[in-house]
């Protein structure tokens, strides 16, 4: 008789975690963590290697200046620029917005006559003044673009070395940090990915959050602005290119970065969960991303020079980026049941 | 007996004033819990004194937040009106204080409109007409209370109609296809809580939401009746504090709700129960006394009020969850999920050109999630747009996705909202119809 009596709740039980088995679609908590290890943190490693790489090829270049070495320079810089812009969606929430690891790393726009001024000045350049007491303006991945794409004699210019090599060395400790910062130890604690996977909500909402900081300042600051769509007079300055012409290759890079975010994880991915929460949203996505980044891979020149003279050709790609924000900001807010803007505040909604 | 006598008789029929009390010490407590809440999580500073700008009401639009240290008194002294109230120390006065505050509070930006802070701005007006401190207060015991221990039954039925319209309505706004039949918006909600410890994995399944669609508003429309019905009104409590606990930990967003209903609810049971758990017993000899025509004139407008509030939106030919037309004060509870993405489109025909921009860059996030839902908003940003580019006209290019289905056109960009040729603002021609069902 007990046995009956213990057989009911046992098999109902156990028919409700069958069921409840059967249920689709990863859960969230697999997703952010997939995301975090297969995609925020080795870009994080990558952007830190690429920047070593960077740091070296640099030092190697103004200890004995060579076109060989400066073009090897230059090749780093884009293979740090590319690693940096797939890693920088991370960096927009979490450890990243308390180090101001972007600040230091990539600021743009790029002060050009500041920097000037700076380096016809007795300033003292090295590690700790970039590190310390330059601005935002005149360090970073821009600043080195702006120092190592030049002729030879100028880059190679004494003055101009200090400020690239010590720019390099701040790049890589910075990106080293923020690597760390998620893996290692953060503010006394454990690494932040302890932390990040397991804040679901606010995982997932500081991930679409940046998703569509990122998509928006694309569309909107960036591109609508070079081509007019968004202000009264077209800016085509307004899109961030220094002497490398490798505007383009940015917008890859930082499109392939949302891609690989998605995509961490394979079964346990942001994507394979939205197609299970709903399957036209997720191949709209798939499809515009696709789109941009075929686009912009295809053009082999300057975007600002291209945004001057055939801006028709940008306006397609920016009305896809922009329909991709909207699908980000309104069906996959909707569709993950998250909240933009970080908020904690009460509501009426779920 | 004329049946206006016999109602009179019941309704001033005195009874226990234990009730009435715990419903008063109940909200009192909610709203200094409130209060705490605010400081904690430092709101006051992050919704009122931070934000540049702040969304208003039509013809509230003078009502502005004070200054930081100033915002931060008021609050302080709402939580002491609060807790004036629980104690019953002279608790209409402060029960006005605290419901003008509040009130003040929701006025000052649109967007942190809350169903449960507009209740406890009513409740609060409602509360400072009853005698609710006529036991367990510092005003009976020290004070110069003459009915001491005892109210009129009508005080109760008041506290019951102003508890039982939010469950009613409630559960009428769930009477809707997207509710019913899509099991929207828990289809998308209950999935995104897929990681909660046991019941993660079945709150993801789609029958889930089914069941539970259905059991809330099965339960919204009815608990008023089960709780009014003496023998089933324990266990009717029991499954409303599991509903309300289910709630709060599926959706903790809702803050403060949960615990509001499942203390006002208390007042469904007999008037002398708190009694009851201290082991005395309501007696009584008084005799019935008088209604005045003048305070059942006043209480069956406002109950015609509050009746016709939230069924307004049938008038009007638009869609409450889709247009937001007729949502303040209908107890849509928990109903929907929208998510917005506005964009504005600013018209300069003198140089024949136009361009598209985001919201303004000082309003907070927040703000903008709710404002790219909610036309009356939408409008009033497409002014500061407008004034942020020299008067020029502009249009609103806004999509928006609710319960669960793709985003969709929500207004329409070739149409004027700000600037220029306003005529159309009042008329709203500018929002889109709803998707199809």
């Amino acid at each position: 008789m007990g046995r009956k009596r213990a057989f009911a709740p046992t098999a109902t039980m156990a028919l409700v975690l069958a069921v409840a088995g059967c249920a689709s679609g990863p859960g969230e908590a697999d997703v952010v963590a997939a995301m975090t290890d297969d995609a925020i943190v080795p870009h994080f490693e990558q952007a830190a290697e690429s920047a070593g790489v960077l740091s070296d090829a640099v030092d190697a270049f103004c200890e004995s200046p060579a076109v060989a070495k400066q073009t090897a320079a230059q090749e780093a810089w884009h293979t740090a620029k590319r690693s940096w812009e797939m890693a920088e969606l991370g960096a927009l929430h979490g450890p990243g917005r308390m180090l101001r690891t972007v600040a230091k790393v990539d600021y743009e726009p790029v002060g050009t006559e500041g920097i000037d001024d700076l380096l016809a000045s007795d300033t003292e350049i090295d590690f700790e003044y970039v590190d310390s007491h330059a601005a935002s303006t005149h360090r970073g991945l821009g600043t080195v673009e702006y120092l190592l794409f030049r002729d030879l004699d100028d880059a190679s210019n004494a003055r101009t070395c200090e400020l690239t090599t010590a720019s390099a060395e701040v790049i890589e400790a910075e990106t080293a940090a923020i690597a760390s910062a998620w893996t290692d130890s953060y503010e006394g604690g454990a690494g932040y990915r302890e932390t990040f996977t397991t804040a679901m909500g606010d995982a997932m909402g500081n991930i679409v959050s940046a998703i569509v900081e990122t998509l928006e300042t694309q569309a909107e600051s960036e591109l609508g602005r070079a081509i007019g769509t968004t202000v009264a007079e077209a800016d085509p300055t307004a899109i961030p290119e220094g002497a490398a012409g490798a505007g383009a290759e940015r917008y890859v890079a930082q499109l392939e970065g949302i891609r690989a975010q998605l995509d961490a994880g394979g079964d346990d991915s942001l994507m394979a969960l939205l197609e299970t929460r709903s399957e036209d949203v997720a191949a709209q996505i798939d499809r515009l991303l696709d789109q941009a980044i075929t686009q912009f891979a295809e053009i082999d020149r300057p975007l600002v020079e291209l945004a001057r003279e055939d801006p028709g050709r940008l306006a397609d790609v920016q009305r896809e980026i922009d329909e991709l924000e909207t699908l980000f900001e309104a069906d996959v807010v909707s569709a993950l049941d998250i909240t933009l803007g970080f908020s904690d505040t009460d509501s009426d909604s779920g | 007996m004329r049946p206006a006598s016999a109602v009179s008789r019941l309704a001033t029929k005195p009874v226990s004033a234990a009730s009435a009390a715990v419903f008063r010490i109940g909200f009192g407590g909610a709203g200094a819990l409130l209060v705490v809440r605010f400081f904690a999580h430092d709101w006051i500073n992050r919704l009122y004194v931070d934000p540049v700008f702040h969304f208003t009401y039509p013809g509230f639009g003078w009502v502005r937040p004070l200054s930081a240290p100033g915002m931060h008194l008021l609050f302080a002294g709402l939580g002491l009106a609060a807790v004036a109230v629980a104690v019953g120390f002279r608790h209409r006065l402060f029960a006005v204080v605290f419901a003008l505050g509040l009130a003040y509070l929701e006025l000052i930006d649109r967007t942190l409109y809350l169903n449960h802070y507009y209740w406890m701005v009513l409740t609060g007006l409602v509360i400072a007409f009853l005698p609710l401190s006529n036991t367990w207060s510092v005003d009976s015991r020290y004070g110069s209370i003459a009915d001491r221990g005892r109210v009129p039954a009508w005080v109760v039925w008041v506290l019951r109609f102003q508890v039982g319209m939010v469950y009613f309505f409630a559960g009428l706004a769930k009477l809707n296809t997207d509710w019913l039949i899509r099991a929207e918006p828990l289809a998308t909600w209950l999935p995104a809580r897929s990681g909660l410890w046991l019941v993660g994995p079945v709150l993801a399944m789609p029958v889930t939401a089914f069941a539970l669609s259905w059991v809330g508003a099965l339960f919204d429309l009815t608990i008023v009746g089960w709780l009014s019905w003496r023998r089933t009104r324990p266990f009717a409590y029991v499954v409303l504090v599991a509903f309300h606990l289910t709630t709060w930990i599926l959706f903790p967003s809702i803050g403060l709700f949960p615990l509001i209903m499942s203390i006002g609810a208390l007042v469904f049971f007999e008037p002398g129960w708190p009694l009851r758990l201290t082991g005395a017993r309501f007696v009584s000899t008084a005799r019935a006394g008088r209604l005045s025509p003048a305070w059942v004139t006043l209480a069956c407008i406002y109950a015609l009020v509050m009746l016709a509030l939230p069924l307004r939106h049938h008038l009007r030919d638009s869609d409450v969850a889709w247009s937001g037309d007729g949502y303040l004060g209908s107890w849509q509870v928990m109903l929907n999920e929208k998510s917005g993405s506005a964009e504005f489109i600013v018209w300069d025909a003198d140089n024949d050109s136009h361009w598209w921009t985001g919201p303004p860059d000082y309003l907070t996030e927040r703000q903008v999630m709710v404002m790219a839902t909610d036309p009356a908003l939408i409008a009033q940003t497409a002014e500061l747009v407008s004034a942020d580019n020299g008067g020029l006209p502009v249009s609103a290019d806004v999509k928006m996705a609710i319960n669960g289905r793709p985003s969709t056109q929500f207004t329409d960009p070739d149409v004027i909202v700000a600037g220029g040729a306003r005529g159309t603002v009042a008329g709203r021609d500018w929002v889109l119809g709803a998707p199809a069902q």
